[in-house]
């Protein structure tokens, strides 16, 4: 037997474990999601008490998810049929849900597949909330028993967050195989589960959401992209028809689903209006949506929407105004890649990663594909240059799902980060350079959009295979780092603490929070570079990154900041270079929008910032010799 | 042309070895010959079980290494290919420049890539691509220029993308425009040419291109998963009709006979008859060619044989002669599927009909 194979055996063997001990828990408080981690999977967790010397011997991402106190198994409910939902992984989202101004985790479960005739999901597997806690940043507390309805227990997809209904705390809408559910936040992390009072229970295969203000008027709408038409009773056979050889079907076999938006009337109440905002598609024709994002891409101020697509044409749909969008797949060559081929869309990321203010788009693939770099090059034009970035080659063995156009090292552009794994289990019977179980990829950028890869440095982030689907970023224990959460199909949650890259001096950063989604802000630092970031999350594969706009400073200093809303409103913030927004005691210091113009420096004893009225502008003092 | 890479080295994959009928059988070559006859019946496990072990039996011999490596590459097994290949040195480095292609590892097939070999040249092309190098792409195309048997439309196209990716867009529009003026539904050159054309001033002939484009993206993806599913199972004749309709589909409608036909030599009775039929439809509908239809739903009833005939070939036969205006000749299909269905009023009612037909002989003319 091959080496890979054998381990994508052996891994096969582990998840058929998991799963049925995941069924055996079934009369356990609902947080019996949490499971000793396997002797495979503790492999590079650091010890407590290491030092940043220490961490960084280990690499770039280090395993903080046992001192985390982050213990969450997900169950794919795996079954001899194959059954399409079992192998697709489940999200994650990293938001601040008590109001405590620290990112906390919300991980969504699978379970037992919910067939007619099969094992109930007796409680035990629901989707979890984990917050950060008040005394020591970067560990976390189960709060799920105490979450009210967050503790869902649908087979879970994805997740999505925002406030929906303008109480100041973030809102929670989950997507199903079944019923959807939109949990509402009460502002101390206890959900209450509102689908009924609203039109968002699809009873469909849902993938992803966005959450997002399609129609500018202060409230967040909702996309919701669907998968494919599934029969659980009736699992037609794929692969080899002998013993051990059934596999996974391609999406092929199986009808596309037609997505569908919603309008809110900002309390929360959704009412569908695909067909109004022009966002329909034709019967034969829908997508197979995995990834959705919202973004200005072509920088009128309007958030547009980004889907893909699996093995069918992904689509770009341009923002026109009063929540109305046209296809604007074709003039943006973001459909299909640079040979017009489609290609199996998962996760989804965008950013500025060359440097010139706009966002590029970037997209995991299956294998056999590359993952696909989309650059804006302006007037609602895009150009494939995966090959040209460096990001092509790399990519075409694994299959990747979750991404983030990320700082990972605070240097000042946006790196990306992919984690990979094979969709079909037994992949390796199949193909023997192929696996179920694979390593993530890490790429470096030089700042004007080539990427280096950097994975051999990446540590823990790349040190293992794992059948990789969430990746999602954020500083998680407040040293100004992002740090990354993985969620795998079938396995333990991970939580990477970033200790920056070998070899390279200590970045600085900054974070902004408070931010309306859309929001656009331009940074200059003291050598002179600009940075572009815009605010809110980034959906990766079925979740959401934190929605905080991060500033790798790369040792220099802020000169200048300017902030531009959705709504157009422009507020400008010029720094004394005496005075800059790090220190030598914390790494960072994070700014606080409050919505009106100023900054706050929590960690600076609350300063208030707030521009001239004459000039729009203001100079930052250092601290203590304020005006 | 979409081109899965399983299938980019598909026709030197020829899985028989090249045998001297001169040559006395020798061991070796006799599990040659048994490995191939199992190859072709579909047992390629087997086959490939065969080469294994005559190879550790025989371990110096290069043919027999050559031909399990190549049987290797064709299941996926490229791992596997490597090793065999490896005890034998440059001897077969051409296909382990192949393996090490196909499992992406691109920066060591590249110094092992025939540049003399068309298929492996337009490979070393794909490779620099990938890679981000377009200098070294541009020049191993220009390398190919005299190279006899090369893909020219898989030139052009690569050519097109090189000068799109420099900001070349003329030159790109004039690559895929080459393309197109050979294979007017090329979808990447439609492609292409449609981003070249938004680019330069040409913005709604750019378009048209790319709804024409949009129109073929899921046919090109009804054949990816048609080869897709033909990779799994090569010897599953109804998957060889499915790529045969995909092809047809995208109006490549000469290779699309070759699927037929490959599925027709494959066909077990039970798949035979619908397969002849969409070949026969084909025929008739897209290439005018009424008797070769004629001829393979001919070929198929006699493949059948009087034991397991089947209706349906005689019908359409008989309505192939009405169309071609030769009822005369309908006649008598339209009663040999009644004799074989004698109930049934449609046939009986397409007979009388082609019999009025007949009895109007000015309207009948010559084949």
């Amino acid at each position: 037997m091959r080496p890979c194979a054998a381990r994508a055996r052996r891994l096969w063997a582990y998840l058929a474990i998991v799963s049925v001990s995941g069924f055996a828990c079934g009369t356990e408080e609902p947080s019996s999601n949490k499971v000793a981690p396997t002797e495979s999977e503790q492999v590079v967790n650091t010890s407590a008490g290491s030092t940043e010397t220490d961490q960084k011997a280990a690499g770039w991402f280090i395993d903080a998810t046992a001192e985390s106190g982050l213990n969450f198994l997900h169950v794919t409910g795996m079954t001899e049929q194959r059954q399409l939902p079992e192998t697709m992984g489940a999200g994650a989202a990293l938001s601040d849900f008590d109001g405590d101004g620290k990112l906390d985790i919300y991980l969504v479960q699978s379970g037992p597949l919910p067939t007619p005739g099969g094992p109930p999901n007796t409680g035990s597997q629901v989707n979890a909330l984990f917050l950060n806690d008040t005394e020591v940043t970067g560990h976390f507390s189960d709060r799920t028993r105490a979450s009210g309805d967050a503790a869902h227990a649908g087979y879970g997809m994805g997740v999505a967050v925002g406030d929906v209904n303008d109480d100041g705390s973030n809102d929670l809408f989950v997507t199903n195989l079944g019923p959807d559910a939109l949990l509402l936040n009460n502002g101390q992390a206890v959900f209450e589960d509102t689908t009924a009072k609203t039109d968002l229970a699809d009873k469909r295969w849902t993938s992803s959401a966005a959450l997002f203000d399609a129609d500018a008027d202060g409230d967040l709408d909702l996309y919701v992209s669907a998968y494919v038409d599934i029969d659980l009773t009736d699992p037609p056979w794929c692969g080899r028809q002998e013993d051990g050889w059934r596999s996974y079907c391609h999406p092929d076999v199986f009808e596309g689903l037609a997505d569908r938006f919603y309008i809110n009337d900002g309390t929360a109440r959704f009412t569908e209006a695909t067909q109004q905002a022009g966002l329909s598609t034709r019967p034969g024709h829908h997508g197979k949506g995995l990834g959705v994002l919202a973004a200005d891409f072509d920088d009128d101020g309007l958030q547009d929407l980004y889907v893909a697509n699996d093995s069918v044409e992904n689509r770009m749909w341009f923002n026109v105004g009063d929540g109305r969008f046209e296809d604007g797949t074709l003039i943006s060559a973001t459909g299909v890649n640079v040979r017009g081929l489609t290609e199996a869309g998962m996760g989804v990321a965008s950013g500025d990663i060359d440097g010139d203010g706009d966002s590029d788009l970037f997209v995991t693939n299956f294998d056999d594909e590359s993952n696909t770099l989309y650059r804006n090059d302006g007037d609602r034009l895009f150009s494939d240059v995966t090959a040209s970035a460096g990001l092509d080659a790399e990519s075409r063995l694994p299959v990747g799902f979750g991404t983030v156009l990320a700082d990972l090292d605070s240097d000042g552009d946006l790196d990306a980060a992919v984690t990979n794994g094979h969709i079909i289990d037994n992949i390796a019977l199949y193909h023997d350079g192929k696996s179920y179980a694979q390593r993530a990829l890490l790429f470096s950028n030089d700042g004007e959009g080539h990427f280096t890869d950097a994975s051999k440095d990446a540590g823990a982030l790349t040190a293992q295979p794992m059948v990789g689907r969430g990746l999602y970023s954020g500083d998680l224990d407040g040293d100004g780092s992002l740090d990354l959460l993985l969620t795998p199909s079938g396995g333990h949650v991970r939580l990477l603490h970033n200790a920056g890259p070998p070899n390279l001096p200590e970045g600085r950063a900054t974070i902004l929070t408070g931010l309306p989604r859309g929001t656009r802000v331009e940074a200059t630092r003291t050598d002179g570079k600009r940075l572009t970031r815009r605010a809110g999350p980034q959906p990766s594969y079925f979740g959401q990154t934190s929605d905080r706009v991060h500033l790798g400073l790369g040792g220099q200093g802020l000169l200048a900041l300017t902030i531009r809303l959705p709504d157009g409103q422009e507020w400008s913030y010029n720094f004394d270079p005496a005075w800059q927004p790090t220190s030598s005691a914390e790494a960072f210091v994070p700014f606080r929008w409050n919505g009106k113009g100023a900054l706050q420096i929590p960690r600076q004893g609350e300063i208030m910032m707030s521009p001239s009225p004459s000039t729009g502008q203001l100079s930052v003092h250092p601290a203590g010799n304020d005006r | 042309m979409i081109v899965p890479r399983a299938y980019l080295f598909a026709f030197i994959l020829a899985v028989s070895p090249a045998l001297s009928a001169s040559q006395k059988t020798s061991q070796p070559q006799r599990a040659q010959e048994e490995a191939a006859a199992l190859w072709s019946s579909g047992n390629r496990e087997e086959s490939i079980a065969r080469l294994t072990k005559a190879l550790a039996d025989d371990p110096e011999d290069i043919a027999l290494r050559e031909q399990l490596a190549r049987q290797q590459l064709v299941v996926h097994r490229y791992a596997a290919a490597l090793e065999t290949t490896q005890a034998a040195g440059q001897a077969l480095q051409h296909i382990t420049a192949e393996a090490l292609f196909y499992l992406d590892r691109f920066e060591e097939a590249l110094p092992l890539l025939d540049s003399s070999d068309p298929t492996q040249a337009l490979a070393r092309v794909t490779a620099f691509e990938v890679l981000g190098y377009s200098d070294e792409a541009t020049a191993a195309l220009d390398e190919m220029v005299d190279l006899a048997g090369v893909d020219l439309l898989g030139m052009s196209l690569a050519r097109g993308r090189l000068h799109a990716a420099a900001g070349r867009h003329e030159d790109a529009a004039f690559a895929y425009q080459s393309v197109l003026d050979k294979q007017p539904n090329d979808p990447g050159a439609l492609f292409g040419l449609g981003q070249a054309w938004v680019r330069t001033g040409r913005r709604e002939q750019g378009l048209e291109l790319l709804k024409r484009h949009r129109e073929l993206v899921p046919l090109l993806d009804q054949l990816d998963f048609a080869l897709r599913a033909l990779d799994m199972a090569p010897t599953h004749a109804p998957h060889h009709a499915l790529v045969g309709d995909a092809q047809r589909a995208m109006g490549q409608l000469k290779i699309a006979r070759e699927s037929y036909q490959a599925a027709m030599d494959m066909a077990t009775p039970e798949q035979l008859p619908m397969i002849a039929l969409r070949l026969a439809r084909m025929l008739e509908e897209d290439q005018n060619r009424w008797e070769q239809a004629l001829a393979t739903l001919q070929q198929a009833s006699q493949h059948l044989g009087q034991d397991s005939p089947d209706v349906r070939l005689q019908v359409r036969a008989g309505d192939i002669l009405v169309r071609a205006n030769l009822p005369a000749r309908a006649v008598e299909h339209y009663r040999q599927a009644l004799k074989q269905r004698p109930e049934d009023a449609a046939i009986q009612q397409r007979l009388e009909a082609a019999l009025s037909m007949a009895a109007s002989p000015a309207k009948e003319q010559s084949p």
